[in-house]
């Protein structure tokens, strides 16, 4: 028996003990109830050297502090997180993009599968119809020297493996001799799939080509690029590293969501902020759509937000015009529910003025007729529910940590 | 400095203040010392007398002697019947006791002459007041090791690997790593010189000690060390050729030459240290292969590593005049070098590489002057300058992506991320030392570095990266000046040192279209530092010592200044300060002549703020900045014991406990809407990532004339002790899986000599237990591991 085997054992046994035994570990127990909600949290914790993330379970979003002294799970490096089908994806780690697929088990605790891994950093991973049964996933070069094709797979979530890989040429997409893109959102309808992306300079993240609005359609699952539409009445979807560039609706309309903020990492702003629409059926932009939300009651540039239901959003939207000094700040914003119909804001009683995470995606997420997000006032970070009828917000519990980098209900 | 530093200082105030007052009570000088035997056994009745005075005695049965007599030049005799006589010039000064060590006394029968040592220089340099480690290399000549394992045996240091021969590694010396700690070749900055210049290229051969010097560094070695420094001596013989082969495991080769000529006539000197050092490090590791076709992770498999191959040459070559009126040393040199690595990993064992490729090449063309008595009698100059010219290529072309197992799938454009980067690095280093030795126990020294440091970036498959087009320029001048004062038990210095720096880079200006505009930026700051150490012999085998050092680490230009694109200007940014305290002692115990005994134990304390780190909260990935975030604080402890029967038995053991503390509370993060703050969750708990307990310990037998009256078998077992430690903050999360589990090492060698070391075998076995060791998070060391050595010795 060497020391190295020794030194197993006692590993083993000791996470053993500590993840099987409930008695050892009761003073971190987070088994709920039965019949209780269980929410996922990804947190971000931005120490002196770098980020490290974990994954914690709770059952009250709304009193109390959701602490990481002693509890949750560590996730190596950087994390993106996705849901689909009771099962949180933990979307990162260190040297290679490794998928931590997390669910309940019996006893309502959180338990970790291994296995999965992109070839690519992945750009963003959706559930197609939110059956929780197959979600699509990108990853796209981040700069030709990095690859030339943009990598587009589905993910089946019971079996929890990829299908369907297929490279589409970069330049096939966006062809231009000064900027590569970078994906903002994806949404997949009947069989097509519908992307929107920003033109960008690889090297110097400039932007000098925002006068149009992208959406590159695909067949879907054979991901084959159909065609790529364009429209001069706004700036193109979303921004560096966000998700909140394409919506789809319970009818299968699209809308394509632009800031072109300087907030957000545009060092030019050439149109208004606004939301154009693709029909349920159409392929093309609807000529009659046209939401300009800088000039709206309450508007301003929408740098974040998720698909709510019924035809609505739930943005954090910008309270001033962002300035080229603001570039990169996420900085001035607001709750607010935004009606695609209606074409309205409305903004969210309660709401702080507050920064945003920046280049990360945006976490929230609706439950019963509310919304759950997180945001940092002062260096203390609180969840905030929000009434989708009334509009208005509700502070909620502590978290301990930087910030929120994904959020969903498991049970 | 906190209360706890206020005590240190005081204790050292007092310390001073003792020994001033036994430096008044003036006694009479006298002479003291050992007698033995060539196998060390003492030597009683010896006879031992001032010439042409009447001061004289004998041994006692323990071979001691002390004789008093007045201050004044003497000649000692050392007599006994059956021996032969020696002779030793000896001078003895007011209130002071001159201690002879290791007067080894021959018998008629025995050819050879009397030796009479005088302490070693090793021994020398570790009485000096500062806390520091000196490595006697010439007792590792033998061994396989570069200059990285010998350090590593020491306390205090970590030297942390990412694998086999040529690899990464990153030097902690008290949990100060990177370019907190600074290197020195015979006193000469080497941190810019290249990837095939550093410690883990150089053979211990060319190497006579190594000193490492923790938290207070002389100013003599001028730089700008937060944590300590390293200072590797080469080798002084006047006369000698030491050759040296060795080959082992995974198809490691090692050789190594060193070698010096002077002609005592003409006073012309050769000198010259070459290496070579190769291997596949083809060893065994334990991974989960990635299937390339589904992005599963297989089941956990031993393979080989298949693309870690390493090789690097080397040769530093001086030639000149010595022992001329004009100058004591004068020799023009050059040190040409290069490598070429393979990169089989990236930060983790799960990225795997089969293609990536980096190589250097390093010319460098030196200059050293010496002279003592220059112009006027005490007045000591030693100036040295080098032009450093070093070329780093990191090439990333082959479009393929590889698993463990060597399978393979075509890529676009690279395995991750296409580059032919190549680093031009041009750097002119100036050192002068000026020392006026007021009087026997007084001197002052100037000291003066220059180092103007520029690099100049480029990459074919990126041509338009902005960092690229626009360089940074640095240059560092550091001015010391310090007294010295030395009795016979008694050593201080108290010192002052002048950073100055001037940095050149250029910012983007942002001015709202698609592109922007660069301007040239510029910056000068100046920082002055203080530190003071002392040491006194309680007894002859009792010294005590106590420094402190107010010390920085000046920004790097991009640092400072940014780089145009990924980092912006930042001219708040501070240098990294630190305050240091080192409490230490040494006791030597001889019971009888044949049991040595040697205690040494160490008290560390350091204060420090304000590091500089990219700002974590910015996630954006340009335009970031660097910020002085990092308040930590370290007691460390650190102890040794060596014990020693006769010659035969030799056994030590170290041990370092160093306990880091963030001390940072908050986090600042500016940027253009504000200030925004926010709790450090580290705050008060041990920094991650570092060893804070490890330790060394070995044992080893010499059976003296073993096969031959002028031959030796030597067998020694080390251990290195690594105990478990966390990636990440451990308080945070629950049963994390980063721990770096407890690790032991053992090794065993052999090592025969013949003819008094003139030729040498030795058969190493490293790790023999076959345990699984990492330095970095779960990057696999190599396991069982053998090394023969074969060496070729002569000296005159």
């Amino acid at each position: 028996m060497t020391i190295k085997n020794l030194l197993n054992v006692a590993l083993i046994t000791g996470v053993a003990v500590g993840t099987v035994s409930c008695k050892k570990d009761s003073d971190n127990d987070t088994t709920p109830p039965a019949g209780q909600k269980v929410y996922a949290l990804g947190i971000g914790v931005t120490t002196t050297t770098a980020t490290t993330n974990y994954v914690v379970q709770t059952s009250d979003l709304m009193s109390g502090t959701v602490s990481l002294a002693g509890n949750g799970l560590l996730q190596d490096g950087y994390r993106d997180y996705a849901y689909a089908g009771s099962k949180f994806f933990s979307i990162g780690g260190l040297g290679i993009t490794d998928v931590n697929t997390l669910s309940l088990n019996a006893s309502d605790k959180l338990t970790t599968q291994t296995g999965l891994t992109f070839e690519l950093q992945n750009n963003e991973l959706i559930d197609i119809d939110g059956t929780g049964k197959t979600m699509v996933g990108a990853s796209l070069p981040t700069g030709p020297t990095v690859g030339l094709n943009a990598k587009f797979y589905t993910v089946d979530v019971a079996s929890n493996t990829v299908a369907n890989k297929v490279d589409v040429p970069m330049n096939n997409i966006h062809p231009s001799s000064e900027d590569w893109l970078f994906h903002t959102g994806m949404q997949v309808r009947g069989n097509q799939m519908f992307q929107t992306f920003y033109p960008v300079n690889a090297a110097t993240y400039e932007t000098k080509n925002t006068d149009y609005n992208y959406v590159a359609i695909y067949s879907y699952p054979g991901f084959v690029l159909q065609k790529v539409i364009k429209d001069s009445r706004t700036g193109p979807s979303g921004a560096f590293n966000t998700r909140s560039g394409l919506f789809k609706t319970e009818s299968g309309d699209l809308y394509a969501v632009s800031n072109s903020s300087f907030s957000n990492g545009y060092s030019q702003s050439t149109k208004p902020a606004g939301i154009l629409k693709i029909a349920s059926g159409a392929t093309e932009f609807d000529a009659n759509y046209f939401f300009n939300t800088d000039a709206a009651a309450n508007g301003g540039k929408i740098a974040h937000a998720i698909y709510i239901g019924n035809g609505k959003l739930f943005a954090e939207i910008t309270t001033k015009v962002p300035t080229a000094a603001d570039r990169w700040s996420d900085a001035n914003l607001r709750l607010a529910i935004v009606d695609l119909n209606a074409k309205t804001v409305t903004p969210v009683t309660n709401s702080p003025v507050f920064s945003g995470n920046g280049g990360r995606s945006f976490a929230a997420t609706t439950d019963e007729g509310k919304v759950y997000c997180a945001i940092t006032v002062a260096g203390v970070m609180n969840i905030y529910q929000t009434d989708i009828a009334t509009a208005t917000a509700t502070k909620g519990a502590t978290i301990e940590g930087t910030f929120l980098g994904g959020i969903a209900r498991l049970k | 400095m906190g209360t706890k530093g206020f005590k240190t200082l005081s204790l050292f105030i007092l310390i001073l203040t003792i020994t001033f007052r036994a430096k008044s009570q003036t006694s009479i000088p006298s002479v003291s010392g050992i007698v033995k035997d060539s196998k060390s056994q003492p030597v009683s009745a010896v006879v031992i007398y001032l010439k042409g005075t009447g001061y004289k005695t004998e041994t006692d049965a323990a071979g001691n002697f002390k004789i008093n007599a007045p201050a004044g030049k003497y000649k000692l005799s050392i007599s006994r019947l059956g021996f032969i006589e020696q002779t030793q010039n000896i001078e003895l000064s007011a209130g002071n006791t001159l201690l002879l060590q290791d007067i080894i006394l021959l018998d008629k029968g025995d050819m050879q002459e009397v030796r009479i040592t005088r302490k070693t220089k090793s021994t020398e340099a570790k009485e000096q007041a500062y806390n520091l480690n000196v490595l006697d290399t010439k007792k590792l000549y033998n061994s396989a090791s570069d200059l990285n394992r010998a350090l590593n045996q020491t306390s205090g240091v970590r030297v942390r690997e990412d694998g086999g021969v040529g690899s990464n590694f990153s030097f902690s010396l008290n949990g100060f790593s990177g370019r907190q700690v600074k290197f020195f070749l015979d006193g000469i900055p080497i941190d810019n010189f290249g990837q095939s210049l550093t410690l883990n290229n150089f053979p211990v051969n060319m190497s006579e000690r190594i000193e490492v010097y923790k938290g207070v560094v002389p100013v003599t070695l001028g730089a700008d060390a937060l944590g300590g420094a390293v200072n590797i001596i080469t080798r002084s013989n006047p006369n000698f050729l030491d050759i040296s082969y060795g080959y082992g495991s995974f198809g490691t080769q090692k050789a190594s030459v060193n070698h010096a000529y002077t002609n005592t006539k003409t006073g012309f000197t050769v000198r010259t240290n070459a290496f070579y050092n190769y291997s596949d490090n083809d060893y065994k590791v334990k991974v989960q292969p990635i299937d390339l076709q589904s992005g599963q992770k297989e089941t956990e498999q031993e393979v080989n590593r298949f693309h870690d191959g390493y090789q690097s040459i080397g040769a530093q070559v001086e030639a000149g005049l010595s022992g001329k009126s004009y100058a004591d040393k004068l020799l023009v040199g050059l040190i040409a070098s290069g490598n070429d690595k393979d990169i089989q990993t990236g930060v983790t064992m799960d990225q795997v590489f089969g293609a990536r490729t980096s190589n250097s090449s390093s010319l460098i063309p030196t200059l050293k002057y010496k002279k003592a008595d220059l112009f006027i009698r005490g007045l000591d100059l030693g100036v040295y300058g080098a032009y450093n010219m070093t070329r780093n290529t990191f090439v990333d072309t082959t479009r393929l992506k590889y698993n463990w197992l060597g399978q393979t799938v075509p890529s676009s454009t690279a395995e991750l991320s296409r580059s032919q980067l190549k680093n031009k690095d041009n750097e002119a280093l100036a050192t002068a030392n000026l020392t006026y030795n007021l009087n026997q126990n007084h001197a002052l020294s100037l000291n003066y570095v220059l180092t103007d440091f520029n690099r100049k970036s480029s990459d074919v498959e990126n041509p338009d990266n902005i960092t690229f087009l626009y360089p940074q320029k640095l240059s560092k001048q550091i001015g010391g000046l310090a007294w010295q004062t030395k009795y016979e038990r008694f050593t201080a210095t108290v010192f002052g040192k002048l950073y100055i720096l001037n940095g050149r880079s250029f910012e983007q200006v942002s001015n709202g279209t698609g592109v922007a505009g660069y301007r040239e930026s510029s910056t000068s700051t100046s920082d002055f530092g203080y530190g003071a150490a002392g040491a006194y012999f309680i007894r002859p085998q009792f010294q005590v010592k106590a420094s402190y050092e107010h010390t920085y680490r000046l920004p790097e230009a991009v640092e400072l200044l940014g780089d145009g694109l990924y980092t912006r200007r930042n001219s708040e940014l501070k240098p990294e300060s630190s305050n240091n305290i080192n409490l230490g002692a040494v006791y030597s115990l001889n019971l009888s002549s044949a049991h040595k005994f040697d205690f040494e134990a160490n008290y560390i304390f350091r204060n420090s703020h304000d590091f500089i780190r990219l700002d974590q909260a910015q996630t954006q990935p340009i335009d970031r900045q660097y910020i002085n975030i990092g308040d930590v604080r370290t007691n460390g402890i650190e102890g040794e014991i060596r014990y020693s029967w006769r010659n035969n038995l030799h056994t030590a053991i170290n041990l370092s406990y160093q306990n880091i503390i963030d001390k940072q509370k908050t986090f600042t993060s500016t940027n253009f809407q504000g200030t925004i703050t926010s709790p450090n969750l580290g705050y008060g708990y041990r920094i991650p990532n570092t060893p804070y307990l490890f330790g060394n310990a070995d044992l080893g037998y010499l059976f003296s004339e073993a096969g031959g009256r002028r031959n030796a078998l030597d067998i020694t077992y080390s251990l290195n002790f690594t105990q478990k430690y966390y990636l990440t903050p451990n308080q945070l999360g629950l049963n994390n899986k980063d721990d770096i589990p407890t690790q032991f090492a053992h090794n065993i060698t052999a090592n025969y000599t013949l003819q008094d070391g003139r030729y040498n075998v030795s058969l190493e076995c490293r790790n023999f237990t076959n345990s699984d060791l990492f330095d970095n998070y779960l990057l696999q060391k190599p396991g069982r591991s053998f090394f023969l050595k074969l060496r070729y010795f002569i000296s005159k």
